[in-house]
């Protein structure tokens, strides 16, 4: 009985060091994949904004059932993500202004890099996006224009985004701005949406918001259409600068 | 030291060799088998008193969002929690605009309800129930039996009405059983829906029909989860088309039905309706018609306008701590002060937004200017403001009735003021117009020159630096207050009045909704009349006056939310508004109408009701300035459904996931 100390001692001693132990014999992830989201009926890629849209990845390698990630799409319309882990992939580009699209199955993702774009059709394009200043009030004016009209969801509203510095869009705003008086309420498909002719709008919309004197802004228009995603297509991003 | 050993051996031997000897499959005598619990009525209840306590209602302490929300219940941990106090910080009410607090914003709610641990308890008992079934006598059993199905239909809407169509297991699962047959497969939302249906057909049709018995699961009960489950599953069927959300879980029919299934829900709503109808329910009214419609949230009303109660502890008791037999709303929505809230106070602000729904004197003239009142209590103490409004609402000027306190409620002063009201109230909370002196204490006053030192800011509000215990909004909560309470119990976790689950006030409302839904699916114009002597029968015992159906009703959806409603179904939802807010009942009414992500679009800003005093002209005014915190709203219309939960996706990957996610 007296040995029991020693005994517990032995215990300790020997037991101890394993807490100490570290096995990981994982490496980090570091394999590689980067590419661009197309409007495939212009080639360019499409006109975003930061963190709204992202791609879906399934990573099928790894199991039959995998938890969906997402990867984050930038605002000129190209991702890019090295912290994945070396397998294969189901790809799906989602929460955007799109069409939806078909997944891209196996996309075999390395160490040494894979570069996978994807083509999808907007919703709607803005075009002819103009800002006008006049003193501190800034008119803004823009088109809209439909790749693809049949079937095409009800068409919400238009509105302005404008921030103070250059990300701007949905996700990148001054609150300040967005509310029902500076927005285009239309709630309409597109035969009614007024006087569409063919796949355009002939007669610009137009809003009117006061700014700051003294300050730069960078503004631009989009249009939001009733899917799944409600998310926006969007016009290029314009610099104002308000003289004082 | 050897001898020790083999002794130690020896003694180890016999101490092992007897435990096989004796029979380990005796019943323990601390646990109570089937046979004690489904044979007797002590049984019954013993068995389902955690049930009950389980049953997804949105009560005083359910919490939508942020930390520990849930349902009150006692099941700690995971998706719900007992009543922590903070309950009423994230009541449903601050969602859908009625009120303002810290709940604002996030409008997901979303925490994965997964009752299946509740539904296979229930399951048990209409499993073995039929094993004791001699122990009863008929017509006792049929009625067990119907509150069992009541019940397990109830956790079945919580989950439907998140959802979608779910996994419907109704036999208690053995798990030795093949994993192929423990993982369900959802079914479709109609399935569903038609499944809950089924359930409180039968106990609508065998429940225990004492109406006094208002606790428990009647076929009353029944007929009121019917007509509320019902309702929502025709407005799915006919307007959940319009959000426009498609993928895999859409096109397998898990989320949302076919249009042409709505009239046979609005039908089985409007039934279950007319069955409580004639089963002699009734409004609660009174001479004084302001009392009686405060009287309803807190005496006993059974076999008049309750149909089923949850009830919280016993007064003046030692109360555990986060103890989920009591709700902290007494403590958590009236004002600080001698007689009143004692701790926290004010956590949810009713909005202009909300009151101004009602019956009230204009606060803004026909040419655009401010009202000039000759004091605050000529808003609320004249016949132009409907009995109801003052019953849920305490305004500047009103009194308390436990503490006596005359609530004192007021934002700053105008030296003078010429200026319109649209000039005074821009979207922008830091603005402070010319002439105008605000404070962001309460109970301030300040030396103006020219008329001495005057009160600047009421004893009870505004306060602008600190948003609980004084008014922010200029309107207190006034509904479900216990005007009965000992002030003592105006503190955290010791509220002891009842939540009216089900009232026939509430019926009324679901049947005008289902008669004109129906009229409109079947083009009857003597259902769309109907639906208007119900709203009526509401409008008469409100004290408001009666609302006549507009003949040829104006479309006034198209513009509002993108799709057809007509202008009497808005007027029939604002009268639904009007008589359950601040009831849990707000945010999930806009979720089943596919309203709320088309109302809040711009990041909604809720209005209040600020008090002034115009010094030189000795008048009294009200802005509806917005709202002091920048407490904005907005609703991303996936959440019309939620998320399958991700981890009941992993141990069932059969679960398709909704669309959106």
């Amino acid at each position: 009985m007296k040995h029991l100390f020693p005994i517990l001692l032995g215990c300790a001693v020997l037991l101890g060091p394993v807490s100490c132990m570290k096995i990981d014999n994982f490496e980090a992830p570091s394999a590689k994949i980067q590419g661009k989201i197309i409007d495939r009926t212009t080639g360019q890629p499409m006109l975003l904004d930061q963190g709204v849209s992202h791609i879906r990845i399934w990573e099928m390698s790894y199991s039959e059932h995998p938890n969906p990630q997402d990867l984050a799409i930038k605002e000129d319309g190209t991702y890019y993500n090295d912290k994945l882990f070396s397998g294969t992939y189901d790809m799906l580009p989602r929460d955007g202004a799109w069409w939806p699209c078909d997944t891209t199955y196996n996309v075999a993702i390395g160490k040494s890099g894979t570069v996978q774009d994807f083509e999808v059709i907007p919703y709607l394009h803005v075009i002819d996006f103009d800002a006008t200043l006049n003193g501190t009030e800034l008119t803004l004016t823009c088109r809209l224009q439909a790749p693809v009209t049949d079937g095409l969801p009800q068409i919400r509203e238009i509105r302005p985004f404008i921030n103070n510095n250059i990300h701007c869009g949905p996700g990148n705003r001054i609150d300040y701005y967005y509310n029902d008086a500076n927005r285009i309420n239309l709630r309409k498909m597109w035969p009614a949406i007024g006087d569409a002719e063919g796949n355009q709008t002939v007669a610009p919309y137009s809003l009117t918001v006061q700014l700051k004197a003294g300050y730069t802004y960078w503004v631009r228009m989009g249009v939001q259409v009733n899917d799944t995603y409600t998310s926006w297509n969007l016009s290029e991003v314009k610099k104002i600068v308000v003289p004082e | 030291m050897k001898a020790t050993f083999k002794t130690i051996l020896f003694a180890a031997a016999l101490l092992v060799g007897a435990v096989s000897c004796n029979r380990l499959d005796l019943e323990p005598k601390g646990m109570l088998d089937d046979g004690t619990l489904f044979s007797s009525e002590f049984g019954v209840r013993k068995y389902l008193a955690g049930v009950y306590n389980d049953l997804p209602i949105e009560d005083f302490c359910y919490k939508y969002a942020d930390n520990d929300k849930g349902y009150s219940t006692m099941n700690a941990g995971g998706y719900h929690r007992g009543n922590v106090w903070e309950a009423l910080k994230g009541y449903g009410s601050t969602i859908c605009y009625e009120t303002t607090g810290r709940g604002n914003g996030d409008t997901a709610g979303q925490w994965g309800y997964w009752p299946y641990d509740r539904v296979r308890e229930i399951n048990v008992m209409i499993d073995k129930l039929p094993d004791y079934e001699d122990a009863w006598t008929a017509d006792r059993y049929e009625e067990l039996m119907a509150e069992a199905r009541f019940i397990r239909a109830y956790f079945y809407f919580a989950m439907a009405k998140r959802y979608g169509g779910v996994p419907i297991v109704d036999k208690v699962q053995d798990p030795t059983a093949p994993m192929e047959e423990l993982q369900v497969t959802r079914a479709t939302e109609y399935d569903t829906w038609k499944f809950i249906y089924d359930d409180l057909k039968f106990a609508m049709d065998n429940g225990a029909a004492d109406r006094s018995e208002v606790y428990r699961g009647n076929r009353y009960a029944a007929a009121a989860l019917m007509a509320k489950a019902m309702l929502w599953a025709g407005c799915v069927a006919k307007y959940n088309q319009y959000t426009g959300i498609t993928g895999p879980a859409t096109d397998a029919g898990l989320m949302g039905m076919d249009p042409a299934d709505a009239k046979e829900f609005f039908q089985y709503a409007y039934d279950a309706c007319k069955f409580l109808h004639d089963a002699g329910f009734k409004l609660h009214t009174g001479a004084d018609k302001e009392k009686a419609y405060t009287e309803i949230f807190i005496e006993d009303l059974a076999g008049e306008e309750d149909i089923f109660v949850k009830t919280f502890g016993t007064p003046n008791t030692v109360v555990p701590w986060n103890s989920s037999l009591y709700s902290s709303y007494d403590d958590m929505v009236l004002p600080k002060g001698t007689g009143m809230a004692q701790s926290v106070g004010a956590a949810i602000h009713a909005t202009w937004d909300l009151v101004s729904l009602y019956e009230t004197p204009a606060i803004i003239d026909a040419d655009g200017y401010p009202v000039r009142f000759d004091s605050y209590d000529d808003f609320w103490n004249t016949d132009e403001m409907e009995p109801r409004c003052r019953a849920n609402f305490f305004f500047s000027g009103m009194v308390e009735p436990v503490s006596g306190t005359k609530l004192d409620i007021q934002q700053g002063v105008f030296t003078t003021l010429a200026a319109k009201a649209a000039d005074l109230t821009p979207e922008d909370n830091n603005f402070v117009a010319p002439n105008c002196i605000k404070l962001q204490d309460p109970g301030k006053t300040q030396d103006v020159g020219g008329f001495g030192n005057v009160k600047i800011t009421g004893a009870n509000g505004i306060k602008r630096n600190g948003d609980e215990g004084y008014s922010t909004t200029g309107i207190f909560v006034r509904k479900y207050m216990n005007y009965k309470a000992d002030p003592a119990t105006r503190q955290l976790h010791q509220s002891t009045q009842s939540w009216k689950v089900f009232r026939y006030g509430e019926i009324l409302m679901d049947w005008a909704e289902a008669a004109y839904e129906l009229g409109l699916e079947t083009g009857n114009d003597a259902l769309k009349a109907e639906a208007f002597e119900h709203v009526n029968e509401i409008r008469a015992r409100a004290g408001a006056h009666p609302h006549a159906m507009v003949a040829s009703p104006a479309d006034i959806g198209e513009e509002l939310y993108g799709f057809p409603l007509d202008e009497n179904l808005q007027y029939i939802r604002d009268e639904r508004r009007r008589e359950l807010c601040i009831e849990n009942q707000g945010e999930w009414d806009q979720r089943r109408w596919r309203t709320a992500h088309s109302i809040l679009a711009s990041n909604y800003w809720p209005r209040t009701l600020m008090p002034y005093k115009v010094l030189n002209e000795d008048k009294y005014i009200f802005l509806n300035e917005v709202e002091v915190y920048g407490r904005r709203l907005s609703f991303d219309k996936r959440n019309y459904y939620e998320a399958i939960p991700g981890g009941e996706i992993n141990k069932n990957p059969k679960l398709v996931r909704n669309d959106g996610y």
